[in-house]
């Protein structure tokens, strides 16, 4: 404890019991930033306990978070403060712990506005996406991270509880040993090592190989790599164990290798085949693919060029295997420290036959406003293969991010 | 120092206060679960996929599109109203209708077991996905992608040698 005046023990103590109770009485997406390569932060160890990144902070990241993310208010282009503020530890600073213990928690509620053309009604409800209580262990070698939070809609996936909504979730748990500083073996519930790692689990990239933030982990051993010339993930997959009865879990592998030509460029490559002898939607066997390109880029420090393209493969029991492909171009400016204007493109034609590709286009607004929170406002336009045909969608999200 | 302490327990309280709001409205319809709609009203002994409707079983705007789910829009049956999909439903089976024209009534086909569609009828009555703890692994045989990439990873993870990373550099903006 920071303090020895128990008033102050107590007001700490009382305030992450009181956070801790809310967190998990209201909830799908952990937080991952890969634009922070403009910094020169293409690996993700630096900052994350998982080597792919996400999830919870290191002591680093949550100084560099303060430094480099958040919103200053300083005048005329003038640096923010040279050194991180004690706000930017667990709690707001409140509750200091040692370096080998890793608390965190994010909520990230959205309120969504959706108009699928007419007749279709239009759709405006709020999402609780996230309200997870994270921790991570680093003592000496030894390496493990969970999260349990609560959900009220969807994230079935990784839900502990049976219930059609309101389940207690973990999205990840597991345990591992680092090998020096560059190698980390763990087993455990684990986000795939796919593409770009980024929040939008919503993105055609992440929807279509099934390799998001919020629900798609699966069990099994990896073996990460991570050096400042390159980093590298490979998964053995034995199934989402959430997920029952066996026969619709996937075994298989996901990977994932990132070079960065330059600490503001990474160049990487991603494969991932699974396999199920039935699969959630049709219920008959199933082999996918997914293999693809991926490239972050800042040529300038306020912008970060993202791109992947992944090219899907699906063969279906007693059918030919048909290909599509997906695919996101991504452009984040960071107008002043803490806001940024983020445009993407977006396009996926999935792996079936005389399936007509569909596109995205999202103008985002991100705002790092205070300590541990930020909001941000989507605007989506969507074209939809619809049976032959495209409909136009339009979007609006309004998002609230706080982390502990 | 105290002026600090004011706004950490300030923030703090707003955390707490915006969770707080932000959980109320949380108790908003959730999409419906149509499988279990058609399940509820045709008195199926299982609740049937996805792809009876949607092709490939992808759902989504625009995915109703397999023969059955043609018939059913067809009918009336819309997205985000069970009512019309019940309704949908009685009407087909009133007017026997056959979504592959081959005089078998979709609906009889589905209390049959049978996929109106053509597809495999184990399929279509396979015990559906459960979801949260207590499942079971079972071994498949001739499943070998994840055991070898199991093998790979241990080999690889045997060979590492242990190096130390260069001293990462802080960076200021």
């Amino acid at each position: 404890m920071r303090s020895s005046s128990p008033v102050r023990a107590f007001v700490a103590l009382a305030t992450f019991a009181l956070a801790l109770v809310v967190t998990l009485a209201f909830t799908r997406t952990a937080s991952a930033y890969p634009w922070m390569i403009r910094h020169g932060y293409g690996a993700c160890t630096t900052c994350h306990l998982d080597p792919s990144g996400a999830g919870v902070l290191t002591p680093y990241g949550r100084a560099q978070g303060d430094l480099l993310l958040r919103d200053h208010y300083t005048k005329n282009g003038k640096a923010g403060p040279e050194e991180a503020s004690k706000t930017a530890g667990f709690l707001f600073g409140l509750l200091e712990t040692p370096d080998w213990l890793l608390p965190g928690g994010s909520y990230r509620g959205m309120y969504l506005y959706s108009k699928p053309p007419s007749p279709a009604p239009a759709i405006a409800r709020y999402v609780q996406m996230q309200a997870d209580l994270k921790i991570g262990l680093q003592p000496g070698i030894f390496r493990a991270g969970a999260s349990l939070g609560y959900a009220h809609g969807g994230a079935l996936s990784a839900s502990i509880t049976s219930r059609d909504k309101d389940n207690l979730v973990s999205r990840e748990h597991w345990i591992g040993v680092a090998i020096g500083d560059a190698v980390m073996i763990r087993t455990g519930r684990l986000a795939l090592p796919f593409g770009v790692r980024t929040v939008e689990h919503n993105a055609f990239v992440r929807a279509s190989t099934r390799t998001d933030l919020n629900d798609t982990q699966q069990y099994g051993l990896a073996l990460a790599y991570s050096d400042t010339k390159s980093r590298g993930e490979l998964m053995a997959i034995v199934g989402n164990f959430a997920l029952h009865p066996d026969d619709y879990r996937e075994r298989g592998y996901s990977a994932l290798f990132e070079y960065f030509v330059d600490p503001h460029v990474g160049i990487g490559l991603s494969s991932l085949r699974t396999q199920a002898l039935r699969d959630v939607t049709t219920r008959v066997a199933y082999a996918r693919q997914a293999h693809g390109l991926f490239v972050r880029a800042s040529p300038w420090e306020p912008l970060v060029l993202m791109a992947e393209g992944d090219w899907l493969l699906l063969s279906p029991d007693g059918a030919a295997t048909a290909s599509g492909y997906a695919g996101l171009l991504q452009a984040d400016f960071e107008v002043r420290q803490g806001m940024h204007v983020m445009v993407t493109g977006e396009t996926l034609r999935p792996a079936q036959a005389g399936a007509d590709p569909s596109f995205g286009a999202w103008l985002s607004l991100t705002w790092f406003f205070a300590p541990h929170f930020d909001v941000r406002t989507d605007f989506i336009h969507s074209r939809v293969a619809a049976g032959g045909a495209h409909a136009n969608v339009e979007s609006v999200l309004l998002q609230l991010h706080a982390f502990l | 120092m105290k002026a600090m302490r004011s706004l950490a327990l300030f923030v703090a309280a707003f955390v707490l206060a915006s969770f707080a709001l932000l959980a109320i409205p949380s108790r908003a319809r959730a999409t419906p679960n149509y499988p279990d709609v058609v399940a509820g009203a045709l008195g199926l002994s299982y609740t049937p996929p996805c792809a009876l409707c949607h092709v490939g079983g992808r759902t989504g705007l625009g995915t109703v599109n397999t023969p059955f789910g043609k018939s059913l829009r067809a009918h009336g049956g819309a997205a985000r109203d069970d009512g019309s999909i019940e309704a949908a439903l009685a009407a087909m089976e009133k007017d026997g209708t056959s979504s592959l024209h081959d005089g078998a009534s979709d609906v009889a086909k589905l209390k049959k077991g049978q996929d109106p569609n053509g597809g495999d009828a184990s399929a279509l009555s396979a015990e559906p996905p459960a979801y949260g703890c207590g499942g079971r692994i079972a071994a498949r045989p001739g499943d070998v992608s994840g055991v070898a990439a199991t093998l790979v990873v241990v080999a690889i993870a045997s060979f590492v040698r242990v190096r130390r990373r260069p001293r990462i550099v802080r960076h200021h903006a």
